[in-house]
């Protein structure tokens, strides 16, 4: 008979700890707690969160994808060329972009489930290979999207992340005096800009979440991580869903391209090697099993949103940028041992 | 045991499913109906046939293994979705056609859960099963009992203690307990001891 039950799963533990976090650092500096400082973790933080959405998948299998840090930077890379120098319209550039990254999912999950190789080795070899490709398409040069402020208008999908709202709105006056009681806002703005974004990692996150607990290939992506060769013996055709895990993974990775070259004036060559790790980190910190079989959208979301706030939060401490990597590998180190010493305390 | 027992031994001892088939089809022509045939021929069709692709070799008692699992692990936002896919898996498990046929249904029934496990467990010592950290480390032969053990405690005991469906499942948790337990006498501590923990939790 069950004599005491744990009130906390671990996702409530997460988000206590996502709100203990953010106001330890905001009681040590407060313009830590200003609306444009919020406004900023919140921009950086969309294309992290995406990246966790998706590498939850094939964690959730027991695997893993190496490929989605520079994968997303090659997918930037290339449909930001498409625009600059092929005249190819911004909506089916981003089109490109993402299918580029489903592509490359399709490409990983072949390699893993079909061919046999191990995770970890064939998405580290096309997180090699999205890196060159990554220079080969923009010929080793930064590639700008559009600016939001681009004479063309070829910048509109900046809107799709931040919007701005100016006082003719009602809802402005709203934003400015709800929102600003909680992250002070300078008084005199005329406008404000509201992260539209984040609405959209809320309903990204909904949706996923279903897929993951409500849908058939949402389960039988668990069942995978849980016992494979249970799951293959049932009559469900594993290699199809272990490859989609892949797939899921890659377009997520498309869609972070996105809201990285919305958040950044240059998509470099040649960087996003460790921004897959943040994520990856997010997810186990958020309770993902990095032996499968169990883990929440909602969870990585939230465990992304610790990496994040550690990350921009240390400048605030007065810790320079040096530090983010130091206390990302630690943060990953920490996760992944918890993990191994909670299977562990619970199989004694 | 009974001498009908014994005379369905071969069919549960065989796992795969055309061959049971062979079997299952070769002994109801040849020996006396003990009551339970018809509720053989049931559970066959509900373990083996996929409804929307005839075609298709499936184990759905199998899969229910994993699924109660997954089962077990949702959270509190999805009980009620818990206890509705519960009581699914009870119909796939026919537990409640099985009360029609008596005792000799109800031990049909166990027999055919305990084949289920069987076959489940043997996919527990398979080089894939959950390899540690993101499939690089392979586990070893003590870690992979004790993962089955786990497995065993919430596909049976942990999912129907905690949806309150003990009773119901009475069955079901024997055949696991029982067939956990035969294999390996130290599977039986294993399994206590979990327990004993997860009460404490």
């Amino acid at each position: 008979m069950t004599k005491k039950k744990s009130v906390f799963s671990q996702e409530l533990i997460i988000a206590i700890l996502v709100i203990a976090i953010y106001l330890f650092i905001r009681w040590r500096n407060a313009s830590f707690g200003n609306y444009n400082t919020l406004l900023n973790i919140l921009d950086i933080s969309y294309y992290y969160v995406l990246m966790g959405i998706g590498v939850t998948f094939p964690l959730i299998t027991g695997g893993v994808d190496l490929s989605i840090g520079t994968g997303m930077i090659c997918y930037a890379l290339a449909g930001g060329y498409l625009i600059r120098f092929s005249g190819v319209p911004v909506w089916a550039a981003m089109l490109i972009t993402v299918l580029f990254g489903v592509a490359i999912g399709a490409v990983n999950g072949t390699l893993i489930s079909i061919m046999g190789l191990p995770p970890f080795l064939a998405t580290l070899c096309t997180c090699m290979i999205t890196r060159g490709l990554g220079s080969v398409c923009s010929g080793s040069f930064a590639i700008p999207w559009p600016t939001d402020t681009d004479p063309t208008g070829n910048g509109w999908f900046h809107s799709i992340f931040k919007t701005t709202i100016n006082n003719d709105s009602g809802l402005y006056g709203a934003l400015k005096g709800s929102v600003g009681a909680l992250f002070p806002m300078d008084k005199r703005l005329t406008f404000i800009k509201a992260p539209l974004g984040f609405v959209w990692i809320i309903l990204l996150l909904l949706l996923m979440q279903f897929i993951l607990s409500h849908t058939k290939f949402g389960r039988y992506t668990i069942a995978i991580g849980s016992n494979k060769e249970a799951t293959m013996l049932s009559g469900v055709n594993v290699k199809f869903y272990h490859v989609m895990a892949y797939v899921v993974c890659g377009l997520f990775a498309g869609l972070a391209a996105i809201a990285y070259a919305a958040y950044t004036p240059t998509v470099q060559p040649g960087t996003g090697a460790g921004m897959e790790l943040d994520a990856i980190g997010g997810a186990i910190v958020g309770g993902v099993s990095t032996t499968g079989g169990y883990g929440t959208i909602y969870g990585t979301v939230l465990g992304v949103y610790v990496i994040m706030l550690l990350k921009n939060g240390l400048p605030f401490m007065g810790l320079n940028a040096n530090w983010q990597q130091v206390i990302t590998g630690t943060v990953l180190i920490v996760a992944v041992l918890i993990d191994i010493i909670k299977r562990r305390a619970m199989k004694k | 045991m009974t001498e009908q027992n014994i005379r369905w031994n071969e069919y549960y001892r065989e796992s795969q499913p055309a061959a049971r088939k062979r079997v299952l089809e070769r002994l109801l022509g040849e020996g006396p109906d003990d009551g339970a045939d018809a509720f053989r021929k049931l559970l066959y069709k509900s373990r083996y046939t996929d409804e929307k692709d005839p075609g298709n070799e499936v184990d759905l008692f199998l899969y229910e293994c994993v699924n109660l699992i997954q089962i077990f692990h949702m959270g509190r936002l999805f009980r009620k979705r818990a206890q509705k896919e519960l009581a699914m898996t009870g119909q796939r498990f026919c537990l409640e056609a099985a009360e029609q046929y008596g005792p000799v249904g109800e031990e049909a029934l166990y027999r055919e859960l305990r084949n289920t496990v069987k076959r489940y467990f043997r996919t527990c010592t398979s080089s894939g099963y959950r390899r540690g950290t993101f499939g690089l480390v392979g586990s070893s032969a003590e870690e992979k009992k004790r993962q089955m053990v786990k497995d065993a405690w919430e596909m049976s005991t942990g999912v129907t203690r905690k949806y309150g469906r003990e009773d119901a499942f009475r069955v079901w948790n024997r055949a696991v307990r029982e067939e956990l337990f035969s294999g390996d006498p130290e599977a039986e501590q294993l399994f206590r001891d979990y327990e004993a923990k997860q009460a404490d939790h």
